[in-house]
């Protein structure tokens, strides 16, 4: 498990940010009306956790990138014999440092979407109609 | 693997080569001649030609049904339709368009071309692929033809309670469209799946997922959106019928129901709907820039990344249909916030294009005319729906036609201009011939404007204050003038299409002869005849690059061992495709069309009465149950 | 591209930030002096003005005054199916949802008349139910106001006195109200004052002797599937009922 953490896995920040995401539309839209009922600013709250969540992910992902896995050599040698392939090459045959790379760029625009999910937050108190 | 012959008789390809090899792999994998060959063939090729060419059947009967709405609004007070026709005629239209066009022509476009651009013989579950044909052609006849016997649906292709519902609406009409969704549904929740099947287990040795074409990317995403938003919209449907037939009271606000949930429910699907009919259009034109730019693309990773966060994006945007239903305005809010950053996965798939045709030696060609066309008119539909995105914009423009002008710059720029090119870009390759150039170039143009005339003043009759689904209008509103224009521009719109048409069927018989790769194209549809024999490809390549056709000039490296005398393909792992199983793959058979006959009599019956249902169950599990028939199959002996 | 990227995000916060403020100057909570509620109908529009003395409260159909300058808020319900109630040159539009009552303000800054019109599929006549938003200087508005609460002005000729008596005995009354008669129906729009508004049929016929009497003999003919049966009264009956609706100023 703590392997786990610091080898960091490629596809987290794919799960961890629209999963918080997800999680912070239909919270967000549910306590709406509770926080005009109450008047506590919940939603810039739970945004700022969620965005943590979706960031944390990312980090894993990041993690992952900078450390090439086994698995990441090609099945067939590039066609230059080369292991110094750029990430986007069209040679191809990083897959898992690919989907590493989405990771932390889908953690990090998940991310911003739930801030601005909080700062909605902050604009309204949730009784306006 | 052994060469010749094992002790079972089963024969692998290593030993054979060449035409010995074709012909042996044409007989194994080849479709019976005549009827009973057509209605049972499973090879995903016929099915993906008859999905496309039933989809095209249905954008021109929902065209029809746009001219006459056209012809009708071009003048105010006009006396050509009525109220009731009219509205049945756009209910119609927007009913074809979405559920019998849109969603199916990025399907059949991927049922063709998903197998050949990884590398396999035949779609996942290819008698699944059969049946979602037929239970989607019995859709699309059921509408039309409940049209046609003047039992059609009137209430828009939304059909929202309680307008839809059994007070306001008495008769079959919205049953019929009710039940027609859940055709369509099924249908498309079929493919979606036999497509992430294909696409993650079927690949070709050695096509990583980093290796994957842009066109496959774009489609597998698409699946996974179909997936997960169909559903919405069958629950809303069938909420429905239960209220119209059985007496729930799930909509009716009377009874403690609520007729919000509707559109809730709906639009949960309704907006991933667009990006559904929308990503189809990116796989094409991510498919045709490379070959007519001579270059690979820039930026895949950028667009495998849009095309991710598209998917998930567009499922958190469908309350902005609903901003002027009174929600608290904090709610709308977070929408608006979806909605708007949405723009940035966009953008970048625009940046990722045009700096690939910057970056390389285009060449115009037809194809490459219309993906010109998609990027101005996608980027101007964009455009105005930053616009709607914004609830105080939105409570002004909303249902009117500044709305009908952006989603169809949005839906014909970014679906159908990059469809038509792509038709010009693959005809080749499914026909054999290549369509007529100068038509071709006739028909972007004529397309271009002829849609641009038409649509663009609808921006403005928006915002003089026009509303949607009206209709007639009074000559002292103004609106005359404008809307006539929009009929001009539809009628050259239609043009374009029929001067299509015709380029089509002139170029069946008299195009120019293609070869393989007419295009120097560098995916692997390319690598096997013009059209592509039954099994695809004599031997399962081996990929070591995006480009493979580009890569290995001198011929493409192959994996060798699959048996001839039964139908087999390749299953492979998910990220780095190494070879894990040969596999089996079905034969024709009857069981497909035999079980879509069955469900098609249950969901038609059960508009009539809820016991359709108990009873259609039987001949579906009979069906069923000869599907599934274990069949005896030679075991692997290593 | 990644700075490409970066500037169409920001591009877009700045919109999102925009359209935030928009949406708190525009449609946030503010008291309003005059309320007004409007019912939805398949295919008219149900105005009842409200007033802190109930018997100053009352009831028309498809016109709307209010006065210049003063915030006016609008309770919108439906007894049937979704409409929207929408005046371009006042506000943005919002649903009248049966079941979930809402409520819009829009203040008028200056004097006119202002055309509405449904803005949500209602069925066969949704293009043709529309709505006046009369603006006026506040002294006028108090004159409109008091001569709508008063009931029925007593009819002023022979023929518009036949007219009465016809109205209240035919099927007329089973729909329509006129106060200070016998007709007392409310499923239709009430028609104490119709002859001071400026539109019949929601805003499909300019008001006039000819048009109530065009309408009364042929609603399918103007307006396709409209609730209202068509009646069938002789032409003394149909030219006296007119003359009295006309007269109800």
């Amino acid at each position: 498990m703590s392997s786990l953490l610091t080898r960091g896995l490629p596809s987290a920040g794919l799960y961890a940010g629209p999963m918080a995401w997800l999680v912070s539309t239909q919270a967000n839209y549910a306590l709406a009306a509770w926080s005009c009922s109450y008047q506590f600013p919940v939603i810039p709250l739970l945004a700022a956790v969620l965005a943590a969540v979706s960031l944390a992910g990312g980090v894993s992902s990041w993690r992952a990138y900078r450390q090439p896995l086994p698995a990441d050599t090609t099945t067939v040698p590039a066609p230059d014999g080369s292991q110094v392939a750029t990430l986007d090459g069209p040679e191809g045959g990083r897959p898992h440092r690919m989907i590493a790379a989405i990771g932390v760029l889908v953690a990090l625009l998940f991310a911003v979407v739930i801030a601005v999910h909080g700062v909605a937050g902050l604009v309204f108190t949730g009784c306006e109609r | 693997m052994s060469d010749g012959a094992s002790a079972t008789g089963d024969l692998r390809d290593t030993s054979l080569d060449g035409p010995t090899l074709n012909v042996r792999l044409s007989r194994v994998w080849g479709t019976p001649r005549g009827l009973l060959g057509a209605l049972t063939t499973v090879d995903h090729k016929i099915i993906g030609r008859r999905y496309i060419v039933t989809a095209f059947l249905f954008l021109f009967l929902g065209g029809i049904t746009a001219l006459v709405m056209r012809l009708q609004l071009a003048q105010p007070e006009s006396g050509l339709v009525g109220p009731d026709t009219y509205n049945q005629l756009f209910t119609m239209h927007g009913s074809t368009m979405m559920f019998l066009f849109g969603v199916p022509i990025g399907e059949a476009m991927a049922v063709y071309l998903v197998p050949l651009m990884v590398g396999t013989r035949n779609i996942a579950f290819p008698r699944l692929n059969a049946f979602s044909y037929w239970v989607y052609l019995s859709g699309g006849l059921f509408l039309w033809i409940s049209f046609l016997l003047n039992i059609g649906p009137d209430v828009g292709w939304f059909a929202y309670v309680p307008l839809s519902g059994p007070e306001y609406s008495p008769g079959k009409r919205a049953d019929v469209w009710a039940q027609m969704i859940t055709f369509t549904e099924l249908s498309g929740l079929a493919v979606a799946i036999e497509i992430i099947v294909t696409v993650l287990k079927q690949r070709a040795p050695g096509m990583t997922l980093d290796r994957v074409p842009l066109f496959v990317w774009a489609l597998f995403v698409n699946s996974f959106i179909i997936i997960f938003a169909l559903p919405a919209v069958m629950i809303a449907s069938t909420f429905l019928i239960l209220d119209r037939l059985v007496g729930t009271h799930l909509f009716n606000p009377a009874e403690g129901g609520d007729a919000l949930l509707y559109q809730h429910l709906f639009w949960f699907f309704g907006h991933p709907e667009v990006y559904i009919i929308f990503l189809p259009g990116t796989a094409f034109v991510s498919a045709i820039i490379p070959t007519f730019a001579r270059r690979e693309i820039f930026g895949y990773l950028a667009l495998v990344l849009s095309l991710i966060a598209t998917g998930f994006l567009s499922f958190g945007l469908w309350v902005h249909h609903m901003f002027v239903t009174g929600l608290p305005q904090l709610g709308a809010a977070f929408f608006t916030a979806s909605s708007m950053l949405i723009a940035i996965p966009n953008g970048l798939q625009i940046f990722c294009w045009i700096a690939t045709l910057w970056d390389g030696r285009p060449v115009w060609r037809t194809p490459l005319l219309f993906v010109a066309g998609f990027f101005f008119i996608f980027v101007a539909g964009g455009l105005s729906g930053i616009m709607l995105a914004s609830v105080p914009i939105d409570t002004q423009v909303h249902d009117t036609y500044f709305v009908v002008a952006h989603f169809h710059y949005v839906l014909i720029g970014g679906n159908v201009f990059p469809l038509l090119g792509a038709i010009y870009y693959w005809f080749p390759k499914f026909t054999g011939r290549l369509l007529s150039e100068r038509l071709g170039r006739w028909n972007f143009w004529l397309a271009f404007i002829g849609f641009n005339v038409a649509f663009f003043p609808m921006h403005i009759s928006g915002l003089m204050g026009m509303p949607r689904r009206v209709y007639t209008y009074g000559p002292e509103m103004g609106w005359g003038d404008l809307q006539l224009l929009s009929t001009a521009g539809a009628l050259l719109l239609f043009a374009s299409f029929v001067l299509f048409v015709w380029n089509v069927a002139a170029s069946l018989r008299r195009g120019d002869v293609a070869g393989p790769n007419p295009w120097n194209a560098g995916t692997l549809e390319w690598a096997t005849a013009s059209p592509p024999p039954p099994h695809n490809f004599n031997r399962i390549p081996l990929v070591t690059h995006r480009e493979p056709l580009w890569a290995e000039r001198g011929g493409l490296p192959v994996v060798t061992g699959l048996s001839v005398s039964h139908r087999e393909l390749m299953v492979s792992s998910v990220a780095e495709a190494e070879p894990q199983l040969r596999e089996t793959s079905p034969a024709p058979s009857i069981w497909p069309l035999v079980a879509a006959i069955a469900v098609g009599a249950t969901f038609i019956g059960s508009i009539f009465t809820p016991y359709a249902v108990l009873w259609g169950a039987l001949p579906v599990a009979a069906a069923l149950t000869g599907w599934f028939w274990p069949k005896a199959m030679p075991e692997d002996e290593e | 591209m990644a700075g490409l990227t970066v500037a169409t995000g920001v591009v877009v916060l700045v919109l999102t930030g925009l359209s935030y403020a928009g949406q708190r100057r525009l449609l946030g909570e503010e008291a309003a002096p005059v309320t007004i509620r409007v019912i939805g109908h398949q295919w008219w529009w149900e105005v009842q003005y409200e007033d802190p003395q109930p018997s100053r409260g009352f009831t028309t159909a498809n016109e709307i005054h209010v006065p210049v300058g003063v915030p006016v808020q609008v309770k919108l319900e439906s007894t049937d199916v979704i409409h929207s109630f929408w005046v371009p040159s006042l506000m943005g539009k919002q649903d009248l949802i049966p079941g979930r009552p809402s409520a819009i303000r829009f203040t008028a800054e200056r004097p006119g008349v202002y055309r509405g019109q449904c803005a949500e599929f209602c069925g066969m006549q949704h293009a043709k139910m529309g709505l006046l938003v009369i603006a006026e200087e506040q002294a006028d508005f108090a004159r409109w106001r008091d001569g709508q609460v008063a009931p029925r002005p007593e009819p002023a000729s022979d023929e518009a006195r036949a007219g009465e008596a016809a109205f209240v005995a035919a099927p007329c009354s089973m729909c329509h109200q006129v106060r200070g008669t016998a007709a007392a129906g409310r499923n239709g729009p009430e028609l104490t004052h119709v002859g001071s508004r400026r539109t019949l049929a929601a805003g499909t016929l300019p008001t006039s002797r000819g048009n109530l009497a065009a309408w009364i003999v042929d609603p399918h003919g103007i307006k396709p599937g409209v609730n209202m049966p068509l009646v069938k009264l002789d032409s003394d009956q149909l030219n006296s009922i007119s003359a009295y609706l006309a007269g109800l100023k």
